[in-house]
């Protein structure tokens, strides 16, 4: 399941895929295929990516029952 | 023991092997490590490509044990099919990573590394064309282990191959990749 959720908090910070990358220290790859949902990010990377954006880890990575 | 100026030759070869590897991986690194560093996905990938690469080589021994025992005249002798096997092992393994971006590791200068290949491809194929077209790579009509440059030239090939073609195809939801530094 895609995460729009991270990809909107990262585009409102105006962070392109690469400077999030940069910033929690993964490849540029990496970022994308947990937008795409194609990977499923370990807590310590989820915590790292919430820091820089901001975020709690409820807000970026919880997904509700609906959803 | 001997030590003849064959075996001191190859010791030689593998000495200078060791200390140019060294040298390239300190070259290739943008902050001077020796050390590659990969994120957890890339680790996770590259644990994939290893087993894939693991099954292959198991499945071309197999087949080159029932073929070399079933055929006579086998093109390759026992050493240059060892050499193939274990390229096209590191094939599959090089262009599995490649196609899901864990081939490069966090801290290494992607130009750098494409000018080192580059140079250790061109030299391979060029002493394994040579090696051919002298016929010193086939004797009796058969491949031996002097051929071992020309399948790692083509392994090069391969490798530039992919990465062309993982820049040509877009990635699905992706950013524009980065080739340079």
């Amino acid at each position: 399941m895609k995460n729009l959720r991270l990809k909107s908090a990262r585009a409102a910070l105006d962070l392109s895929q690469q400077q999030l990358a940069d910033a929690v220290g993964v490849s540029r790859q990496t970022i994308n295929a947990i937008e795409k949902g194609d990977y499923n990010p370990t807590i310590k990377l989820c915590r790292a990516i919430c820091r820089i954006l901001g975020k709690t880890l409820d807000e970026l990575f919880w997904e509700d029952e609906e959803e | 023991m001997t030590v003849n100026a064959y075996r001191l030759g190859i010791l030689t070869g593998i000495l200078a092997g060791v200390i140019l590897v060294i040298i390239f991986l300190k070259y290739s690194k943008k902050d001077g490590s020796l050390r590659c560093k990969w994120d957890e996905r890339q680790l996770l990938i590259r644990g994939n490509g290893f087993k894939y690469a693991f099954f292959t080589v198991l499945v071309l021994l197999f087949l080159y044990c029932s073929l070399g025992v079933s055929f006579e005249g086998f093109p390759l002798d026992v050493q240059a099919a060892g050499f193939l096997i274990a390229i096209l092992g590191v094939a599959v393994d090089v262009v599995y990573c490649i196609w899901n971006g864990a081939y490069f590791s966090l801290n290494e200068n992607r130009k750098r590394v494409l000018i080192g290949f580059a140079l250790i491809g061109g030299f391979n194929l060029f002493i394994g064309v040579s090696g051919i077209l002298h016929g010193a790579s086939i004797t009796n009509g058969v491949l031996n282990v002097r051929s071992a440059n020309l399948f790692c030239g083509a392994l090069f090939i391969v490798i530039f191959l992919t990465l062309f073609l993982r820049m040509a195809v877009p990635e699905k939801d992706g950013e524009e990749e980065e080739t340079g530094e």
